[in-house]
């Protein structure tokens, strides 16, 4: 007898995964993070096979368009005429609803093209929202979701799902409105809050590397730690996103999600399983033993600033203020440099430095694991002058890769020691292109997979770290600080390392 | 301070035999090894004669590396010696001819090949990976990609009908995988000869019909899946799927050095079928 419930056609082809039958419902189809994320990730999904022929796209945005002008718009791009034939024949079934979200007809006309793409292209009931609009339209579109009924798969073993992009609020307080107003119409099975770092091969390879190998676990805590840095630097400014960045600064941009979900990874415990709840369940342990930091620590042990016009690869740049969009006495900031504890048994009295921000010399994410000196070092301090402490770096952009630094005799006859690189560069020991995060991720979504998604304790658990401080910066004179643009920030970033008898790793 | 350069060694994690049959095999087989080198490096050692192949194996082959045996062209004999020698062995029944492979210039002899049943006698001793197996992978997943969801799911439960288009091998391994899997008896199942694979099934659930097929489509190198279910709803996905050369397929076969669980029970019924038709 053959199992229906396990297609026994696809054992043994685990290595590829395909999306179950279902319509991918875009909020805000026609708009930038539409075109520029998750079309290009449909594309690629469709061109790698992961998407099976029962699939459909409807498009919901207030913009007027037809189903045509929207088949145009992805057509166009998947490279317009030369469109790939698959992307072609996928395209031919995209639909599009013009209409505002507050508006019940809109939701009317979505309800009946999608029982229209069940009946005719059997995708079966199984419904994916992706809200790709201003979070300010979340609760509306959640709500009129809830209205219509179209929370509910409208079959038993259907699905229905929602995608939540970042921002997840302001700040805690926001977060927590939000997320009360998605959980009265979704569960928490059904949501799955996006962090495209997550979806980054080497942010994953986190897990692999500290659980599938022996050798560094047992090192991994305040016995060998001294300390660990993790830098977010981009070399771009805010390009023609200023205004939403006048709205979100590097502290909400990049370090209450990016910087924290990274963080919580290399800080966990092991996970009892690998599953989604595994996974996030030490997550969650590990944010909260981060110590929040009290109002005094909000102003002492974080630095934010902004930068001013200067110098990048070679191209003089204009300052934060003068950026399009930015208000010219905006006090938001474009960096921001912290020091952290974590009051747990592993960490305890491993320091945590942050860094990130704009315009920095290059744009690199990486983790830096310094371990402590070895108690005695038994030659001459001339000839290990070069030696630096042991580092084990995880690159996770760009040249993402694991690279050990150590010591080793510099060959001749005198017993000279140096500090040597040991690298694992992704791109030369897996030759295979990696899928984009947003391809992960949307077919994660589709599959059903949370674990590379942020369950609601972990968001408002890192709202909690930063919360005291962003209070702090809105209720205390706190001093914006300044540094030209292609630096490595400002002079109190460096005291801040600096005063523990530290220093920044300059990637 | 400066910094030290970042170096990416990589250290081969296999080494790969070859006894090619001739000059020209050998120089193919090289060829591969060397585009291989790419997606994964290999430690390989390359002879036409098994008394050279031996001596470098003793001399150069590392001890800490896995051993295989590439055996790019017909299937080696049962008792050929170099399979005592390696944990696993590496052929293409694509290029099994009944033993149209003949040694020249002197090189290694061979007997004729005994096609896939062969395979079915050496895969018991030694963990065997078909480069042929390895191609179809596309067309497999695409095939069971028709019956997912819960629309098209239970016509796996009463297949009435199987035909499969294809060369020789590849025909009846699809063949062979599809009855081994979905437990259907052979008398159902027709196998024709064909320069391009593909598959249709017919079957039937709650008194329905449904058809199912992948093919390539006519004017392009994509592939079609279908399927239809009369009075319901209809589907059809279309891809592209990258063409494997050898390196690539023996860079997939290199990475998986495992048995394919599937594969025997596939291989074995694709020998039990009744005999491939004449073209059509």
């Amino acid at each position: 007898l053959v199992d229906l419930a396990t297609n026994p056609l696809f054992e043994g082809l685990d290595a590829h995964r395909v999306a179950p039958p279902a319509v991918l419902v875009i909020f805000g189809a026609s708009g930038d993070l539409t075109a520029r994320k998750l079309l290009p990730a449909l594309i690629r999904l469709a061109l790698r096979g992961g998407l099976p022929g029962n699939f459909g796209v409807v498009g919901v945005a207030r913009t007027e368009m037809d189903d045509d002008a929207f088949r145009r718009l992805a057509l166009e791009v998947g490279g317009g005429e030369s469109a790939s034939p698959a992307w072609k024949e996928l395209v031919e079934g995209f639909r599009y609803i013009a209409g505002s979200y507050d508006d019940p007809e809109t939701f009317k006309r979505l309800e009946h093209v999608l029982e229209e793409l069940d009946t005719t292209r059997g995708t079966e009931g199984n419904r994916l929202y992706y809200l790709a609009t201003p979070p300010s339209t979340f609760p509306t579109v959640v709500a009129a979701l809830g209205r219509s009924g179209l929370n509910r798969p409208p079959r038993p073993g259907a699905f229905a799902r929602l995608v939540v992009e970042k921002p997840y609020g302001r700040d805690l307080c926001s977060a927590l409105a939000l997320d009360e107003a998605i959980h009265q119409v979704f569960d928490e099975d059904q949501i799955y809050r996006i962090d495209h770092y997550l979806g980054k091969e080497t942010v994953q390879n986190l897990l692999a590397f500290r659980f599938a190998n022996s050798i560094f676990e047992p090192v991994w805590n305040r016995r060998y730690v001294d300390h660990i840095q993790v830098t977010a630097a981009e070399s771009e400014g805010v390009g023609h996103r200023g205004s939403f960045y006048e709205e979100a600064g590097a502290l909400r941009d990049i370090v209450q999600n990016h910087v924290m979900q990274v963080l919580s990874l290399v800080l966990m415990e092991p996970p009892v399983s690998m599953d989604a709840d595994g996974i996030r369940d030490e997550k969650v342990k590990a944010l909260k033993a981060v110590e929040v930091p009290t109002p005094e620590e909000a102003v002492t042990e974080v630095v934010r600033a902004r930068y001013i016009e200067g110098t990048v690869g070679g191209e003089c740049v204009p300052g934060y203020r003068q950026e399009e969009g930015v208000d010219p006495r905006s006090q938001i900031e474009t960096f921001v440099a912290m020091r952290l504890r974590v009051d747990d048994w592993r960490w305890a009295g491993v320091p945590i430095y942050i860094r990130a921000g704009k315009r920095l010399p290059k744009r690199v994410t990486e983790v830096a694991i310094q371990f402590k000196p070895v108690p005695h070092l038994p030659f001459r301090s001339w000839k290990a002058q070069d030696l630096e402490p042991n580092t084990l770096l995880m690159r996770i952009q760009p040249d993402e890769g694991i690279t050990l630094r150590f010591g080793a005799k510099v060959p001749g006859s005198r017993f000279e020691v140096r500090t040597v690189a040991m690298a694992m560069l992704y791109g030369s020991a897996f030759p295979e292109e990696t899928a984009d995060a947003y391809e992960r991720l949307l077919l994660d979504a589709l599959i059903g997979d949370q674990t590379l998604f942020i369950r609601s304790d972990e968001v408002m658990q890192a709202w909690r770290i930063v919360a005291p401080i962003l209070e702090a910066w809105e209720n205390e004179d706190v001093v914006l600080a300044r540094y030209p643009a292609g630096t490595w920030g400002p002079r109190d970033a460096d005291r801040l390392i600096e005063r523990d008898g530290r220093k920044w790793r300059n990637p | 301070m400066a910094q030290p350069p970042l170096t990416a060694v990589r250290a081969p994690t296999v080494t790969v035999l070859v006894l090619a049959g001739s000059e020209a095999e050998a120089a193919r087989a090289g060829a591969a090894i060397a585009v291989l080198d790419r997606w994964g490096p290999v430690q390989s050692i390359v002879a036409t004669d098994r008394a050279v192949l031996r001596s470098l194996v003793d001399s150069l082959a590392r001890g800490d590396l896995p051993r295989v045996l590439w055996w790019p062209e017909g299937l080696p004999p049962v008792d050929e010696a170099v399979l005592s020698w390696v944990e696993h062995l590496i052929v293409d029944s694509r290029t099994f001819s009944g033993g149209s492979r003949r040694p020249d210039r002197g090189d290694t002899p061979r007997p004729p090949d005994p096609g896939l049943a062969g395979l079915v006698e050496i895969g018991a001793r030694l963990p065997v990976t078909d480069l042929a197996w390895v191609d179809l992978a596309p067309w497999r997943e695409l095939v069971a990609g028709l019956f997912d969801g819960l629309d098209f799911a239970p016509f796996l439960g009463d297949v009435r009908h199987v035909r499969v288009r294809g060369e020789p091998s590849p025909g009846r391994l699809l063949a062979g995988w599809l009855v081994s899997r979905l437990g259907l008896p052979v008398t159902v199942v027709e196998v024709w000869a064909a320069e391009r694979v593909s598959v249709e099934i017919t079957a039937e659930h709650d008194g329905r019909r449904a058809q199912f097929s992948v093919a390539r489509s006519p004017d392009s190198s994509l592939i079609d899946a279908r399927a239809t279910i009369a009075g319901g709803p209809s589907h059809l996905r279309r891809w592209g799927p990258e063409p494997l050369g050898t390196a690539r397929l023996l860079a997939q076969a290199l990475t998986r050095l495992a048995t394919d669980p599937v594969y025997a029970p596939a291989l074995a019924a694709a020998v039990a079928l009744r005999p491939t038709r004449g073209s059509r």
